[in-house]
């Protein structure tokens, strides 16, 4: 034999010999300090999802952050052979130090949730500004314009019944604007005068462009292809009779002979289809988790006499097959589609060509039922 | 009068609500779109001059992340009506809602000489007019910008979609290079978008199906490094790895954690036939799962660990098996045309992927665990060895193109089949494994 | 524990005598169809004893259908080729190394490496070649003789390879 396989052998008996006699080679999987880093608690979390109003004192679990271990670029020991030796590899406990000199640096991020005020606009003093409960269901009211941005917000844009909006000139009183009851006069949420909808989601209440005076009308640099969409109520049949219309539509949808079951009157398949077909391009569940995706949710809302949904009544009634959260998500997906002036606009010709047949009456709420469809 | 008025008005409102409930119309909508949504990251500011650099590329860094992920299209900056500066200042949204972006990610950063790096962001709704949720702000090191920007990325997914977050996160794969017969493989590690690729082993032994485990922090695979196929335990940080040890020092090979990182499961072969065998870790005892004379290979945990799926040819054919870590007979859920193999469970634990073989091509694929509602999202001379996302969104698996010249590389696919799309990482890669978002 | 790690001084015995198929990608240096075999060349062909002589006048690969692992005819042949040689030549320990085309998953390919390596085993045993001298082990498809993607290179890559070793002597 060669002195190559005796030189072998010497250090085979030898390895055997500190396997019998050595140490026991370590089960464990190496353990090594890590940097811990903070997460969300689950109430920042809602918090961040819900609109909740902002919590000053935040409970952030702060982690205790530990070294990092630095890694040596270069293995420490230079008598490591790092190239792989045949003849002692079933065995070897390996070492950090005959690793590679490259190893995954800890870059630790931590995740503070810091509630960063809205830079919209405040949820305004609904009770001070309505010194006629009686008529705030029914007739829109002017809100004086809170002074918080610092830069002046453009209002809707001029090709969205900017007269609807310099009619507000003409009624000096304030208005809530997010409650449009008016033309629905059988809107059982607005029953009671105070504007309940203002108070529970104030983010949500903002309508910025709203608010601003018809005297700071920014010209358009471009046609807007996409011009706001939230739309004033229309104010003008609603103050003449306010207190027969409630009373005159109920009773007259009772006279129809309209079910009284659930609650929902379906439209005709006709009508259904033509909804549809606005509402194609714009429902959109293609920026959706699979659950939301597959969820099938009702969305109410409440439409202006031009057939244009009132922003503040598009509410999410009910879910089915999926997670509060993934019904949220589902809905805020489909407000979008409904605000998208793409589809609201031909949604609005649909709304009016269907009173103007007779096919449903206004001041009605309507309820959307949002399901998968095989698209 | 007033007085009157009101009384008629309650009235008439109180017989209202009494028809109230058959006042609702309803509206069944089914048709709709499957489309990106439009979203604008406008120029994040920087709140020193220090941190100019950063802003921009954390700025890039979400914007490619969210399209990336298939669900996102960007309104690209030349054609942003408003131009903010600040993160303080208002949003106009019709300018937004002009030019058709839904969403608005607005972010400002800072940098501070001691190597901290701070974001904060917000997420607007463009066309509701209403910011989303509280704004949030990161800190790290200014080491840690990609890190960070994917941080931000992952909240803006998970906010819009209500999907889990991924973009935070690492994979382990093989690096090839070399003539197809003489391949050299090596252990690596890189971001999920394919940067910071670094080496866990080197190339001189044949190195095969990493997984890495739940937490991020180790690595088992495959290595010839003995000479005979064993199984090994690497850590990451480190890149030590010891061989773990097999009944009789028996050959090994498709080690995979269980989910809390305190069993394995692997083939382990005996008189030419493949078992699975179930080995605890502490104790590097193992136990035998399946005994037939067929191959029983690729098992993988259901996200519970109380079950596993393996592939076994016991039927004749490569198919797909279910079977309680606890004992019992084995389930088969694959019965369509053709081979199944390398069956892997979804982290949401809802869906199994897996790799198909028939008439001369491969497709990865995705059965639910009692094996219905079969679908294949990919296909061509050979697709394999999926990988899932930590959402279980999203699917890795590695493509190799025929012929001598032939290698492969990564591809990754949308659940629902969309966006499939290559993962450009400039040289052969194999064999992914996705692990977990980092803490 | 410290059983198993005697259970391993055997191999540690093999791997300490000189011979190429150690545990740097060893199989490769077995098969001298696409590699140099410093060792083979350099004896002499003409030397019935010789590895060389195996592996270039005997033959030491078999080869195997599609999706097979039961031998055919000719590998039968072959490996009664084999035998006799085997049994003539005792110095040396034999490694059976079973391989498979490109077509099959890397993790099942592996393992059907394994059962083709066992079977060329038993038969060998059959054979009246000592099972003691007989070890197996597999590369699934990651060493392909041939890289074409098309039939005559697959027929190839689905193999076994008898590899000899320097026993202990």
């Amino acid at each position: 034999m060669s002195p190559g396989t005796y030189i072998s052998f010497t250090l085979h008996a030898s390895l055997v010999a500190w396997l019998l006699f050595g140490g026991d080679f370590d089960k464990k999987p190496l353990e090594l300090p890590v940097t811990e880093v903070s997460v969300i608690s689950s109430e920042m979390f809602d918090i961040m999802l819900n609109n909740t109003v902002p919590i000053v004192d935040t409970e952030l679990e702060v982690a205790v952050a530990q070294p990092v271990i630095e890694e040596s670029q270069a293995p420490a020991d230079p008598s490591i052979d790092v190239a792989p030796q045949r003849d002692t590899q079933v065995l070897r406990p390996i070492t950090s130090n005959d690793a590679l000199p490259q190893t995954v640096p800890d870059q630790p991020v931590r995740m503070e949730v810091v509630i960063i005020p809205p830079i919209d606009l405040p949820t305004p003093e609904i009770e001070a500004d309505t010194p006629e409960p009686l008529e705030t269901s029914l007739v829109p009211k002017l809100r004086p314009a809170p002074r918080i941005a610092p830069v002046a917000v453009a209002p809707t844009a001029p090709d969205l019944d900017i007269g609807e909006i310099t009619r507000d000139a003409a009624s000096p009183q304030p208005e809530p604007a997010e409650v449009v009851k008016e033309q629905t006069a059988k809107a059982p949420e607005s029953a009671a005068p105070e504007i309940v909808t203002e108070a529970e989601k104030p983010s949500e209440a903002v309508e910025v462009s709203r608010q601003a005076p018809p005297s700071s009308v920014r010209p358009q640099r471009r046609p807007a292809p996409r011009a706001p969409v939230v739309e004033m109520p229309t104010e003008k049949p609603a103050p003449v009779k306010p207190p027969v219309d409630p009373i005159a539509v109920a009773l007259a949808e009772a006279l129809s002979g309209q079910s009284a079951d659930s609650g929902a009157q379906k439209v005709s398949p006709a009508l259904e289809a033509a909804m549809n077909n606005a509402m194609q391009e714009c429902n959109n569940r293609g920026a959706l988790s699979s659950e939301a995706a597959a969820m099938t949710i009702v969305v109410g809302m409440n439409f202006t006499s031009n057939g244009r949904p009132v922003a503040s009544t598009i509410k999410l009634l009910e879910r089915k097959d999926g997670t509060k959260n993934n019904a949220k998500v589902r809905f805020e997906a489909y407000k979008r589609a409904a605000l998208d002036s793409q589809c609201l606009n031909k949604m609005a010709n649909v709304y009016k060509n269907a009173v103007q047949n007779g096919q449903i009456v206004e001041g009605q709420r309507w309820e959307f039922e949002i399901v998968p469809g095989t698209f | 009068m007033r007085l009157i008025y009101f009384s008629v008005l309650a009235l008439g409102l109180f017989v209202n609500n009494a028809w109230a409930e058959n006042g609702s119309m309803r509206v069944k909508i089914s048709q709709g779109v499957i489309e990106p949504l439009t979203f604008a990251v406008p120029m994040f500011e920087a709140e020193n001059i220090e941190a100019a650099a950063i802003a921009t590329e954390i700025s890039r860094i979400v914007a490619t992340d969210l399209i990336s992920s298939g669900l996102f299209r960007e309104i690209p900056a030349n054609r942003f009506i408003a131009q903010r500066t600040t993160f303080a200042e208002a949003v106009r949204y019709p300018d937004w809602r002009a030019i058709n972006a839904q969403a608005l990610v607005t972010a400002s950063v800072r940098t501070t000489n001691t190597g901290r790096l701070t974001v904060k962001f917000r997420i607007f709704d463009i066309f509701s007019g209403v910011q989303l949720g509280s704004g949030i702000q990161l800190g790290g090191s200014t080491q840690a910008v990609r890190r960070m920007a994917h941080k931000v990325a992952d909240q803006v997914y998970e906010r819009i979609t209500g999907e889990g977050p991924y973009f935070d996160s690492k994979i382990v794969f093989v690096s090839e290079s070399g003539p197809k017969d003489k391949r050299l493989k090596r252990l690596a590690i890189m971001d999920f978008d394919g940067k910071n690729v670094q080496f866990l082993t080197g190339n001189e032994n044949i190195v095969m199906a990493p997984r890495i485990s739940t937490d991020g922090k180790q690595v088992l695979y495959t290595s010839w490094e003995s000479g005979f196929p064993q199984i090994y335990l690497l850590n990451v940080r480190t890149a030590g790895r010891k061989r773990l040890p097999t009944p009789d020092s028996g050959m090994a090979f498709s080690p995979r954690f269980s989910p809390d990182r305190k069993r394995i499961v692997y083939s382990f072969e005996q008189g030419g036939n493949s078992d699975i065998y179930l080995m605890d870790l502490a104790t590097a005892r193992s136990a035998r799962m399946t005994s037939s004379p067929s191959i029983d290979t690729a098992p993988s945990f259901s996200p519970d660990g109380r079950q596993i799926v393996f592939e076994s040819d016991r039927s004749g054919s490569q198919q797909i098996y279910t079977m309680p870590v606890a004992g019992d007979a084995p389930k088969r859920i694959s019965f369509g045309n053709g081979r199944y193999a390398t069956p892997v469970w979804s982290p949401r634990g809802d869906l199994i992927a897996f790799t198909k073989q028939g008439n001369g091509r491969f497709s990865i694929g995705v059965m639910r665990t009692d094996g219905s509602e079969e679908r294949l999202l990919s296909a061509s001379f050979l697709d394999e060895g999926p990988t899932w996302s930590p959402n279980g969104r999203v699917i890795m698996f590695a493509r190799e193109t025929q012929g001598p010249k032939g290698a492969p590389s990564l591809y990754s696919v949308d659940i629902t089949g969309r966006n499939l799309s290559p993962l450009n990482l400039g040289s052969p890669a194999s064999d992914p494994s996705w692990g977990p978002v980092q803490p | 524990m410290r059983l198993i790690h005697l259970a391993f001084v055997p191999f540690l015995a093999l791997a300490a005598c000189t011979n190429p198929e150690g545990g740097f990608n060893g199989g490769l240096l077995g098969d001298s169809s696409s590699w140099d075999d410093p060792a083979a060349n350099a004896e002499d062909q003409s030397d019935p004893t010789s590895q060389a002589f195996f592996e270039k006048k005997i033959g030491n690969r078999v080869l195997f259908d599609v999706d097979e692992f039961i031998l055919n005819s000719s590998a039968k042949a072959g490996l009664d080729e084999q035998a006799r040689w085997l049994i003539d030549n005792p110095q040396y320990v034999i490694i059976i190394e079973g391989h498979a085309d490109e077509q099959g998953t890397r993790e099942y390919n592996l393992a059907l490496g394994f059962r083709r390596a066992q079977s060329a085993q038993e038969y060998l045993v059959a054979r009246g070649v000592s099972g003691l001298r007989l070890k197996t082990r597999s590369y699934g498809k990651e060493r392909p003789l041939e890289i074409c993607s098309a039939e005559r290179c697959y027929a190839k890559n689905r193999r076994s390879v008898t590899l000899l070793t320097g026993g202990l002597s």
